[in-house]
């Protein structure tokens, strides 16, 4: 019996998440702020989804983040790190741009997104009860996604307690990324197979 | 002479019976501009210190005038608690703060509303006026009216509610109304004789509810223009941040439970492999 391997992107992110959560001067640091990054700090729209604004801000997306990540890990995924790296960066880029009132923005849901979106992704391409699973899972994400597009917020209870709006434009990003890396992965895998003898 | 009483009697059963149309309404104009001879008041360039702190109010009405059978204090409350829910989850708005009618006075100006700055520390407020109309016909049926238990059991009485509510949304400061969004109602209803003003105050409180929600939804779509309205005209609306203005990606409940299912579900597939 083959070992699981270790989710090590999963845990790096969700230690990072929570050493910066517990040292004010780095979340000061690192946090996605909007004039700081006018004025050259460009490290912020990827660090900002390192950062939290109350424990169960923390709590919620870490908790999400550590089982997703282990599934997408396990799963022998190689594309895990690319897929935060990208989605971290993307999301930070598209508020900035489209979201200028937006003054300080924090949290790793979009990545948590992007995340799940990818794993549902490839688990269509699997057989059995699973596939149906993911193909479940990705339609409520979609419809919740658009949902909160359309409304501006979340029409969930809960995400307007923490002293902070809740930003949809962030999970659309991280879906968006997560449908862009698999569409790239399977050009490459038709390539590959159209290319062998 | 039996004749005659009857016709009497008919007349007075039908006629006495016939609730005349109701009518109750209350206008900002009359609110914000009570005296005419006033000057207009020049508005200036509104300064929107993001995130917002807003107030919502109902505008009094005007001292005797009569009130709607729906809209009593503990009504009008509701209705502000349900605006203000809906809003104060955009990113954009840091407080909402519902003001109680006896804050503000019949015809009191904008006066009154830098009083309510003062007192709230709000910098917009969102000002709802109503207009509800009723109108009440007698059908065909009221004819059973002449049995007596006809006007308990026969439903002759033909009821409309017409209501609007109305909000407008001011820069205190500097006097400029930034939008505004109406919400409508139309309702048809029937009653017995005897239930009719029972009737009249269940149509009248189903219009205020089906008109709240009609103007939430206008109230959306007039945020979202008023926004766009805001990034094309910078010169009519200044904007600043304050500090305070955060937004946050946060994972709820939904997605915590999508997410326990696709971990079961992919742990259960492992094993069965």
């Amino acid at each position: 019996m083959r070992a699981l391997p270790i989710p090590v992107w999963t845990l790096a992110i969700c230690a990072a998440a929570a050493v910066v959560f517990g040292a004010p001067q780095l979340q000061a640091a690192l946090v996605y702020n909007r004039e700081a990054i006018a004025a050259g700090e460009a490290w912020r729209l990827v660090s900002g989804n390192l950062v939290h604004f109350s424990g169960s801000h923390l709590i919620k997306d870490v908790v999400a983040l550590l089982a997703i990540g282990l599934l997408i890990e396990t799963g022998r995924r190689r594309h895990f790190a690319l897929l935060c790296l990208a989605s971290g960066s993307l999301i930070g880029s598209v508020l900035y741009v489209a979201e200028p009132e937006l003054a300080v923005y924090g949290g790793l849901s979009g990545i948590v997104t992007a995340a799940a979106t990818y794993l549902c992704l490839h688990g269509i391409e699997e057989d059995g009860a699973y596939r149906w699973l993911c193909l479940g899972v990705l339609l409520c994400l979609a419809a919740k996604t658009g949902c909160e597009i359309a409304l501006g917020f979340s029409p969930l209870p809960g995400t307007d307690a923490e002293g902070f709006a809740l930003v949809p434009l962030s999970h659309a990003v991280g879906a968006a990324t997560a449908i862009a890396l698999f569409a790239l992965e399977n050009r490459s895998a038709t390539r590959g197979l159209l290319i062998a003898p | 002479m039996r004749k005659i009483a009857s016709i009497v009697f008919l007349c007075f059963v039908l006629g006495g019976c016939a609730t005349p149309t109701k009518h109750t309404s209350t206008s900002v104009v009359d609110f914000l501009y009570p005296d005419v001879r006033d000057p207009v008041v020049s508005p200036g360039t509104p300064l929107l210190a993001l995130p917002l702190r807003v107030g919502i109010a109902f505008v009094p009405a005007q001292r005797g005038a009569a009130t709607s059978f729906a809209l009593t204090e503990k009504r009008q409350s509701d209705v502000l608690n349900e605006v203000a829910n809906h809003f104060k989850k955009y990113p954009f708005v840091r407080t909402i703060e519902v003001i109680p009618s006896a804050y503000l006075r019949p015809r009191g100006g904008f006066a009154n509303l830098d009083q309510i700055r003062t007192m709230y520390g709000v910098d917009v407020i969102a000002l709802v006026s109503y207009d509800q109309t009723q109108f009440t016909d007698q059908g065909l049926l009221s004819i059973a009216y002449w049995t007596i238990v006809g006007a308990y059991i026969v439903r002759g009485q033909k009821n409309d509610t017409h209501t609007m509510l109305d909000t407008v949304v001011y820069d205190i400061p500097s006097r400029k109304m930034l939008f505004r969004a109406p919400g409508l109602s139309e309702i048809k209803g029937s009653a017995t004789l005897v239930n009719q003003s029972e009737q009249l105050r269940t149509d009248s409180e189903a219009g205020v509810s089906q008109a709240t929600a009609d103007m939430i939804k206008n109230l959306d779509a007039q945020l979202l223009a008023f926004r766009e309205k805001v990034k094309e005209r910078p010169e009519e609306y200044r904007v600043v941040r304050t500090e305070g203005y955060r937004g946050g990606g946060m994972v709820d409940g939904l997605m915590l439970a999508l997410l326990g299912a696709l971990l079961g579900g992919a742990y259960w597939a492992r094993r069965r492999k």
